[in-house]
């Protein structure tokens, strides 16, 4: 296996890996390596509350007796479960199924796969998992759970994650807020183009309401610096039609303007104490990974 | 603007070419997937319009050198007077040509030129070396090359047209003998001149053309068609006796303009006035005319005159100095009459010419104009002919050869000869040695009667019919005149019946011959009286018509003083004067405009260069200087006049490519050229345009090349040469 020099995975052999599950074993064995220690805390096994029953939670922590009394199903919840609650909302819209020269992944793989390595470290640390993806009107939403086989489930929606339309952050964070309890984790995976202020406003309200929220913004390294000669047709990817221009009569301006939005995005979110991640498609997962991890430490 | 070679621009279609690609490119445009579209769009909205522009001028920019290159294929030039070339700025040597012939005197043509020499003098570098020749002279003004400005300004405000005529030709090969000393870059000639057909050479042949380029100046407003007249040639004759002092000035005025003229007013003016004036109606276009005008002189002498057309303003006619023509005339006072006796007498009344001289001088005290000599046969050897008017020869055997030739050709220079018969004439040697003046050969006497014959006034004849229109016999048909017929005839000469030319019958007897008979030779006359002048054969000389007859002949038959035969000299003509005899040590010549030549003869000759028209008086300056010129040391005989020359009346422009044999001898080496300094012939110069249109073509391709380099190019190039580092992107 050809590692990079500073020992993290290629993208680009990330990519060749077998299944999802491989590729992210792989990748939280460069985290680990990396933390040199374990973030393992141990768990209570302590009975903490009752939770309304929603498809997914397992049948065995259904409490059969509040059910006799109550004609509804509640769910246990135990000490350690209530540790962390991670929910992985991922970005699947049209704009982030986009690579350029430079990089070995579409954003929305890279995303995919920083997304199933933290959601392999968090279920290998007794944390549960859920997930939310969205994009072109289609949204999969997955409950948080600690099961060794929901990983199975994780991996296959961020496998199968949709590509196309346009992007509804909005209506994504609002379903969040609804399924996800406070003292929850959301991980917001996304580029951000689109993002709007009562978006951004959506983020802070969410951390407002006692939930911890990172913001991971992806970039391509083209988007930055619009590395195109000759004349061009650029064509959106979520339907927004084309435009013919010189890239060279642009760059200035457009590079001025992304910065802008970047500032803008990185600044909401640090006004909000939401957690900001921004990286490029050409870094190591890893690399992202780790960053993230220590900022938490 | 002209080509040299126009069939390059059938290239002007490969202008379509960029307009093609433009269209082309249009549709070549690659399509790019971008997610950050709204961000590009946001950043497009300054940025589209120049987009569009830029193609717009970068296809501009290549349609632009495409056609510019084409045109400078063809070789574009200018035909310019100005000077502008490239090579200007090069170090030359220049030679100047004026025109200071007469007829740069029209109008204002010669403030042009100058003017224009100034301007030219104006531009000279101070590393230019010039010459100033003009075309009348054959010398300087400044005729080798020089830097010195200030001189060549000095000359130039000295020059002043002349009247003489100048020869164009020539003035431009001594500039290129000039030129040939030089050995700057740049040499050529520059020509200030009318350009006028008059006095050039209809012939080149055997010339060589300069090698160096010619520049030529016109002075001429445009297409001037102003017509110019000239009076071209004034003759004169002496009409009748000279005692009338008749005279009839013959002067021919020409049109040189390619139009006719109407009304002009031609004027004879004798010592400062108005004397006649003619008004010739309309004169075609190039057409001569002649115009004769009679006046009468009192007294004897010396006159000056002058024809001139009256009007020149009126006919707008701008060359003055051709509107007149100068001549000197002079009175004679008295007729010299040679009379030759054949049969001289001692006995007065037998003499052959005892009426006759009588008839002639009629007494000691009488005053007469006529002056008769009388001499034998033998003796005419002795005498100067030339000296007299009339030669009349009475009852003259026969003449030796010498003596005829004489004759005949004081006949044909004008003098005039009275023959009379008797009974010595030989008739034959007078058919042979005098045959080509008689009015008609003789044949033999007749004799009609004896004086004693009883029947003598039946044999004989008389005098019958005269032509009664002569000037001799005009006043025979007054009253009283009939006394001629009077006459008794006993004898006379027959003649033979051929008539040779210009002979005619003036009298006859009653018998049918002729009496009196008249022949022209060339300019003199001659008389044949078939009868005698004494009373031999007639007694005519008893007649009192014979004192009239003898009278108007003599004075008809002497010499008339013409023009025909005399000096005519031009302005720069060099005038040789005889002398001889009159003034040993100095002779003055004062002429118009107060001019004054002070002249020591050499050989008995004296001989002068007159620079402008007008009639000259001949001095003799033997005495003291200040009074030399008076009436009794003028010597009439040598006074003469001075005309401007003929041809420079033509005023026609010259026709083009008239000067080609002396300034383009090499076509080949004006195509072979660099196009600029070796450019010839043509009424101006050319200049070249295709050097600046290669220049904007490099210029077009540069701005193309500019235009066309994508900006982030140029932006790296910008910082390399700046030293500025490229600007990190961080994420």
């Amino acid at each position: 296996m050809a590692d990079s020099e500073d020992g993290y995975l290629d993208p680009g052999i990330l990519e060749e890996l077998g299944n999802m599950q491989v590729r992210a074993r792989r990748l939280v064995d460069g985290v680990l390596a990396g933390l040199h220690r374990s973030p393992h805390h141990g768990g209570s096994v302590e009975f903490a509350e009752y939770t309304e029953y929603t498809p997914g939670d397992e049948l065995r922590h259904v409490d059969w007796k509040v059910y006799a009394k109550t004609d509804k199903y509640y769910v246990k919840q135990y000490e350690d479960e209530t540790n962390l609650r991670a929910y992985l909302v991922v970005d699947g819209s049209g704009s982030m199924d986009f690579q350029s020269e430079d990089a070995e992944l579409t954003k929305l793989r890279y995303v995919s796969f920083l997304a199933s390595t933290l959601a392999y470290l968090f279920l290998r640390q007794g944390d549960a998992v859920g997930g939310l993806s969205f994009g072109g009107g289609e949204r999969n939403y997955l409950p948080a759970s600690s099961k060794k086989t929901h990983l199975e489930d994780l991996f296959f929606m961020l496998d199968r994650l949709p590509t196309g339309g346009t992007t509804d952050l909005g209506d994504a964070l609002r379903t969040i807020a609804e399924r996800a309890p406070s003292r929850s984790m959301v991980l917001v995976f996304s580029d951000f183009l689109d993002v709007t202020e009562p978006e951004l406003n959506l983020l802070r309200v969410l951390t407002e309401q006692s939930r911890d929220v990172a913001a991971f913004h992806v970039v391509d390294p083209a988007e930055l610096t619009l590395p195109y000669e000759g004349l061009r047709i650029f064509e959106g990817l979520e339907g927004e039609g084309d435009l013919l221009a010189d890239p060279d009569d642009l760059r200035a301006n457009y590079i001025e303007r992304i910065r802008e939005h970047m500032e803008l995005v990185e600044t909401r979110c640090r006004e909000g104490q939401i957690g900001y991640h921004r990286f490029a498609t050409t870094q190591p997962i890893e690399e992202v990974c780790l960053g993230f991890l220590r900022g938490r430490q | 603007m002209s080509f040299l070679e126009p069939l390059y621009l059938a290239g002007l279609l490969a202008a379509a070419v960029p307009l093609i690609i433009h269209l082309i490119n249009r549709r070549k445009a690659v399509h790019q997937p971008f997610p950050a579209l709204k961000l590009l769009r946001e950043s497009d909205r300054k940025e589209a319009r120049s987009l569009k522009v830029r193609q717009w001028i970068l296809m501009a920019l290549r349609i632009l050198a495409v056609a510019l290159l084409v045109f400078a294929l063809a070789k574009p030039y200018l035909l310019s007077d100005a000077s502008a070339g490239s090579s200007d700025r090069l170090p030359s040597s220049v030679v100047f040509v004026v025109d200071d012939s007469l007829s740069m005197h029209h109008g204002d043509w010669w403030s042009a030129a100058t003017d224009r020499l100034g301007r030219e003098l104006e531009a000279l570098k101070p590393w230019d070396e010039a010459a100033l020749i003009t075309t009348a002279r054959t010398d300087g003004p400044v005729g080798r090359l020089t830097n010195e400005k200030g001189k060549l300004k000095r000359a130039a405000s000295s020059l002043e047209a002349r009247q003489t005529a100048g020869s164009l030709p020539n003035a431009i090969l001594r500039a290129g003998d000039i030129l040939s000393t030089s050995e700057l870059p740049n040499r050529r000639i520059v020509v200030i001149s009318d350009f006028t057909a008059g006095g050039f050479p209809t012939s080149a042949s055997g010339v060589s053309a300069v090698d160096y380029p010619v520049r030529q100046i016109s002075v001429r407003e445009g297409n001037d068609t102003r017509p110019n007249l000239a009076v071209t040639g004034v003759s004169y004759s002496q009409q009748g006796p000279a005692r009338e002092g008749r005279w009839v000035v013959r002067a021919e005025i020409e049109n040189f303009s390619d139009r006719p003229v109407e009304d002009i007013e031609v004027d004879l003016r004798v010592e400062g006035k108005v004397v006649a004036s003619r008004l010739v109606d309309e004169l075609e276009a190039g057409a001569t005319r002649a115009v004769s005008v009679n006046h009468t002189v009192k007294g004897a002498g010396l006159r000056r005159g002058v024809v001139e057309i009256g009007n020149p303003d009126a006919l707008d006619d701008r060359l003055d100095l051709d509107n007149r023509r100068h001549f000197t005339f002079r009175m004679k006072k008295n007729v010299e009459v040679l009379l030759v006796n054949g049969a001289p007498s001692s006995v007065a009344y037998r003499d052959e010419l005892y009426f006759t001289v009588r008839a002639l001088n009629p007494g000691q005290t009488s005053e007469s104009s006529l002056v008769p000599t009388v001499v034998t046969p033998d003796g005419l050897a002795d005498k100067t002919l030339e000296n007299f008017d009339v030669i009349l020869m009475a009852n003259v055997a026969r003449l030796d050869e010498a003596a005829s030739e004489q004759l005949r050709q004081f006949v044909r220079d004008g003098g005039g000869l009275f023959v009379a018969m008797g009974d010595q004439v030989e008739a034959d040697a007078y058919n042979e040695r005098l045959g080509p003046l008689l009015p008609k050969p003789l044949r033999r006497i007749k004799r009609l009667a004896q004086r004693d014959d009883p029947d003598a006034p039946v044999k004989i004849t008389r005098i019958g019919a005269s032509e009664r229109t002569h000037p001799v016999f005009r006043i025979f048909d007054m009253p009283g005149g009939q006394a001629l017929q009077s006459a008794r005839v006993y004898k006379y000469m027959l003649l033979e019946p051929t008539t040779p030319e210009e002979s005619t019958v003036l009298l006859s007897y009653r018998d049918g011959a002729p009496a009196l008979l008249e022949r022209r030779v060339q300019k003199g006359r001659v008389f044949l009286l078939t009868t005698t002048i004494d009373r031999g054969w007639t007694d005519l000389p008893l007649r009192t018509a014979f004192l009239p007859m003898m009278r108007r002949s003599m004075l008809y038959l002497a010499r008339r003083a013409t023009s025909e035969g005399e000096e005519r000299y031009a302005v720069g003509d060099v005038v040789k004067l005889d002398v001889t005899g009159l003034a040993d040590r100095r002779v003055v010549v004062t002429g118009p405009e107060s001019l004054r030549f002070v002249l020591e003869p050499e050989e008995g000759m004296v001989t002068l260069k007159p620079p402008v028209a007008g009639a000259y008086t001949v001095w003799s300056g033997e005495g003291s200087s200040e009074a030399s010129e008076t009436a009794s040391n003028r010597l009439d005989g040598l006074a003469f006049s001075v005309n401007v020359p003929l041809q420079e009346s033509n005023l026609t422009p010259l026709s083009e490519g008239a000067l080609t044999p002396w300034i383009d001898g090499n076509d080949d080496a004006e195509e072979a050229g660099d196009g600029t300094s070796n450019q010839r012939a043509g009424a101006v110069e050319r200049l070249n345009l295709w050097p600046g249109l290669l220049f904007a073509v490099t210029l077009a391709l540069l701005l193309e090349t500019l235009v066309g380099t994508r900006r982030s190019v140029l932006r790296r190039l910008w910082r390399r040469v700046t030293f500025q580092d490229e600007p990190d992107i961080e994420v």
